[in-house]
């Protein structure tokens, strides 16, 4: 190389490859944080999988007598079998708004009815709230009555905006609860109904409201006494 | 794999059921069999509806009387914690749902008589129930769809890896839980909700 010729170092490999190192080592820090955030959850992981299984449980029973569990299961499966329903009952499902007819495990008619709204209602006045749901458990066909008539309580006008009447004559509603209405207690009856499109939908205050046809069914052939299980 | 032979012949015989099964088991099953009748027993008793929980079965069942009201399967459950002991228990609170309030004097058109009533249709298909006991029952519905599917699995998954974290943190907090989730169908999810009130009593059947 002739003397005082300068060669020019190369610009651009210099700040590549100090780019390229950075970025390793920034790799290489990430990974060992990926890493060491890993073996942290596993080791969390695995004090609290051995804490899970060796947490107090129900000690493994001891059976001493097979025999005598055995019979014991036996007794007790006739006592269910004894409580059972047998003979006709009622099962109202609120959900589906259904209502089946039952003689032990044989479903002998399934009706379409409408049960309570789930609604509330509180007395602007103040004091008293209403929720209207039909009530769940076991009840029992209590009363049966022809063309009955409707005494209206004071949430059927609160709902309406009108003030509750004094008179007693001014609450009395005919033609509304159909031909016929079976009583269930606690002032919940199973019965008619002018709104026969309604009837598969949850829009009652609580009574559960039946078709014509299938209401005289029941009335003719469920007597009092029958029971009734609602869900 | 010459001694792996009897070792083979062995596994295929007790999956043909030729290999009987040990009287500690027949003694298990007597012994839950007894636990669960004898839970049903007081409950039926009464004339209020209870609920059966029977991971076994893979069934959840409304009874009353001992007497089937509606039974709906498990599709799916992951259990996490303490094992609870198979018998009684109950709901002691679940996830809350505002009721719809009835406005006095308003007038009853068709809408708004859809957003004054509750039904079925209404009811959430995902929910947490906690039962008595410290048993905390997350419902969760089967879903449709790739996307959905793909989503729900993660999920799963996410509960699968935190569940021992959870743990230390129970421990932490000095208590002992067990964490349980189900995979419904969402129409019977939704009856679930429906039908097991707080207060209900019912009888849980854990998996052997």
């Amino acid at each position: 190389m002739p003397e005082g010729e300068v060669v020019p170092a190369a610009p651009a490999a210099a700040p590549r490859g100090a780019v390229r190192v950075a970025l390793a080592t920034a790799l290489k820090a990430f990974l060992v944080l990926i890493g060491l955030a890993l073996a942290v959850f596993a080791a969390l992981s695995a004090a609290g999988y051995y804490l899970a299984r060796s947490g107090t449980g129900p000690a493994a029973p001891v059976v001493e007598n097979a025999k005598a569990l055995a019979a014991e299961n036996q007794q007790l499966l006739k006592k269910l079998e004894k409580i059972r329903p047998k003979g006709q009952f009622l099962v109202v499902d609120t959900g589906k708004n259904r209502l089946t007819v039952r003689d032990g495990d044989r479903v002998v008619r399934e009706v379409v009815v409408s049960c309570g709204s789930g609604g509330i209602l509180e007395d602007p006045k103040g004091g008293r709230t209403w929720v209207f749901d039909t009530p769940r458990g076991e009840r029992q066909l209590r009363s049966k009555a022809k063309n009955p008539t409707w005494i209206k309580p004071d949430w059927a006008f609160i709902e309406e905006g009108e003030a509750i009447p004094k008179k007693y004559g001014d609450r009395i509603e005919e033609g509304v609860l159909g031909d016929y209405a079976l009583g269930i207690g606690d002032g919940y009856f199973l019965h008619g109904t002018l709104y026969t499109r309604l009837l598969g939908r949850n829009v009652t205050h609580g009574c559960v409201r039946i078709g014509d046809a299938d209401l005289e069914y029941l009335y003719k052939n469920v007597p009092l006494g029958t029971r009734v299980y609602l869900f | 794999m010459r001694r792996c032979v009897p070792a083979l012949v062995l596994a295929a015989l007790a999956l043909a059921g030729a290999v009987p099964a040990s009287a500690a088991d027949d003694a298990l099953s007597l012994w839950r069999e007894n636990r669960l009748l004898v839970a049903e027993a007081a409950l039926a008793a009464t004339p209020k509806p209870y609920f059966q929980l029977d991971f076994e079965r893979r069934r959840i069942a409304l009874k009353t009387r001992a007497l089937v009201l509606f039974e709906v399967p498990i599709e799916e459950y992951g259990l996490w914690g303490r094992r609870p002991a198979i018998g009684p228990t109950a709901i002691e609170r679940r996830d809350a749902f505002s009721r719809p309030e009835i406005r006095p004097g308003e007038e009853k058109t068709q809408e708004k008589l859809d957003e004054q009533i509750l039904e079925l249709a209404d009811m959430p298909t995902a929910y947490r129930i906690f039962l008595a006991g410290g048993v905390e029952v997350e419902v969760l519905s089967v879903v449709e769809g790739r996307w959905q599917r793909l989503r729900q699995r993660a999920r799963l998954w996410r509960w699968r890896l935190s569940r021992p974290l959870v743990t230390l943190r129970q421990r932490r907090e000095r208590r002992e839980a067990t964490t349980v989730y189900l995979v419904l169908r969402p129409a019977d999810a939704q009856r679930i909700y429906w039908s097991f009130f707080e207060g209900l009593d019912g009888i849980l059947v854990p998996p052997r």
